[in-house]
């Protein structure tokens, strides 16, 4: 009797120290995901945001599972009651299936910006891609949107989309999911034709783009300048000052 | 503290202040573009972000309506002064903001380990660099003095 007790304190001990280590899966209790192929790059672009359902367990470390294709990881942010926006540092753990993304979020809503690349594009090609949605954690309500890109054909979305509207003058088919499991597998194929490799958004009035510290390869001609220029100084120097030894 | 020293950390303080007012205050996107005038707004979404650098879905907006514009004509000018007639003084930076907003930028990742290296190396070669022509300067201003 007195074994089983002590096997049930330290098994309450460890689940204890589980939760309060910040080990998944927590619940989530709406998120939102909205997948846009082609928008201002080749790549798909995926939003992914929402809110735990204990706000006051946070802070604490969570994880999530992006596909293992993600290029570009954007942001990854917490938003406090007050509206206040908290981008936080994150740890991507490359995998064979998929990445895991581990951070600590200091309030329960959530908010991952990526892109992804599961297809090349080409000239008058079919683009086909089945989007993993994330369960890392259990989800109560999930909504996944798909974009249809400008100029797409033969657009087909797997399962079928529960609504399909229009908003910005682009096509969005909606999916709702209820009550999904941690760890539950969880696919929406897209798959649709496309002439040209342009993506729907030019660039130039893209909203997604985020600036970069040095434009095309400036950083590295300003190093490589810098150091042949140090160099050249460090020969003449030294050049001069053997003439004067010489003297 | 002695003159090489003196000449190290003026050398670093120049490099280092050039550097950064070209990040902080010069845009590489052309004015026509979303980044090159959200480069000039400050990011409504009760961060320190620059708008440029905001992905929040309230920056996004914004950015949304500043591509509309575009398309439809309008040019940065115009734009800034719209955001500020509807949005008022809040909509724009001063000088202190974006400095607070490129720090947030910077202090929370928002650049990748590649460039952030880059940047340093940069003003590392290029204070060496400095210093360098600085010592030879004095150098030669000591000759010119002896004879």
């Amino acid at each position: 009797m007195r074994a089983l007790a002590l096997v049930a304190v330290v098994t309450l001990l460890f689940s204890g120290h589980a939760m309060a280590d910040g080990k998944p899966p927590y619940e989530v209790g709406r998120m939102k995901v909205t997948i846009m192929p082609e928008y201002d790059s080749s790549a798909v672009l995926v939003i992914q945001e929402g809110k735990f359902a204990d706000r006051t367990a946070f802070p604490k470390s969570v994880s999530f599972t992006l596909p293992k294709e993600v290029t570009k990881l954007t942001d990854v942010c917490s938003l406090s009651p007050g509206g206040h926006h908290f981008c936080q540092l994150f740890k991507l753990d490359y995998g064979a299936e998929d990445t895991k993304l581990n951070i600590k979020l200091p309030y329960s809503d959530f908010f991952i910006d990526y892109q992804y690349a599961p297809f090349t594009v080409s000239e008058n090609s079919v683009r086909e891609f089945s989007f993993p949605l994330d369960t890392t954690n259990s989800v109560k309500t999930l909504e996944a949107h798909i974009q249809e890109p400008y100029r797409s054909e033969r657009f087909t979305v797997t399962p079928t989309p529960v609504e399909t509207y229009k908003k910005d003058g682009f096509n969005y088919h909606k999916f709702i999911f209820k009550d999904i499991k941690a760890g539950e597998r969880k696919f929406i194929k897209v798959s649709y034709s496309k002439k040209d490799i342009k993506p729907s958004v030019d660039e130039m009035y893209s909203a997604m783009l985020t600036p970069s510290l040095f434009s095309e390869n400036s950083g590295e001609i300003m190093l490589v300048l810098g150091l042949a220029t140090l160099g050249l100084l460090w020969f003449f120097r030294r050049r001069k000052g053997n003439a004067v030894d010489d003297i | 503290m002695t003159s090489k020293s003196v000449l190290l950390l003026v050398s670093f303080i120049v490099v280092s202040s050039v550097m950064g007012a070209k990040y902080i205050f010069l845009v590489n996107a052309p004015p026509d573009s979303v980044m090159g005038v959200s480069h000039s707004l400050a990011c409504p979404c009760e961060c320190p972000m620059v708008l440029e650098d905001c992905h929040m879905s309230c920056g996004l907006q914004w950015k949304n309506q500043i591509g509309e514009k575009l398309t439809a004509g309008l040019a940065k000018d115009d734009i800034v002064a719209y955001f500020y007639k509807r949005y008022g003084s809040e909509s724009l930076l001063t000088p202190a903001q974006r400095f607070a907003g490129k720090w947030y930028q910077v202090s929370r990742g928002g650049y990748p380990v590649k460039d952030m290296v880059l940047f340093g190396m940069i003003v590392l070669v290029w204070t060496a660099l400095l210093n360098t022509v600085l010592v030879m300067g004095k150098e030669k201003l000591q000759s010119l003095t002896k004879k």
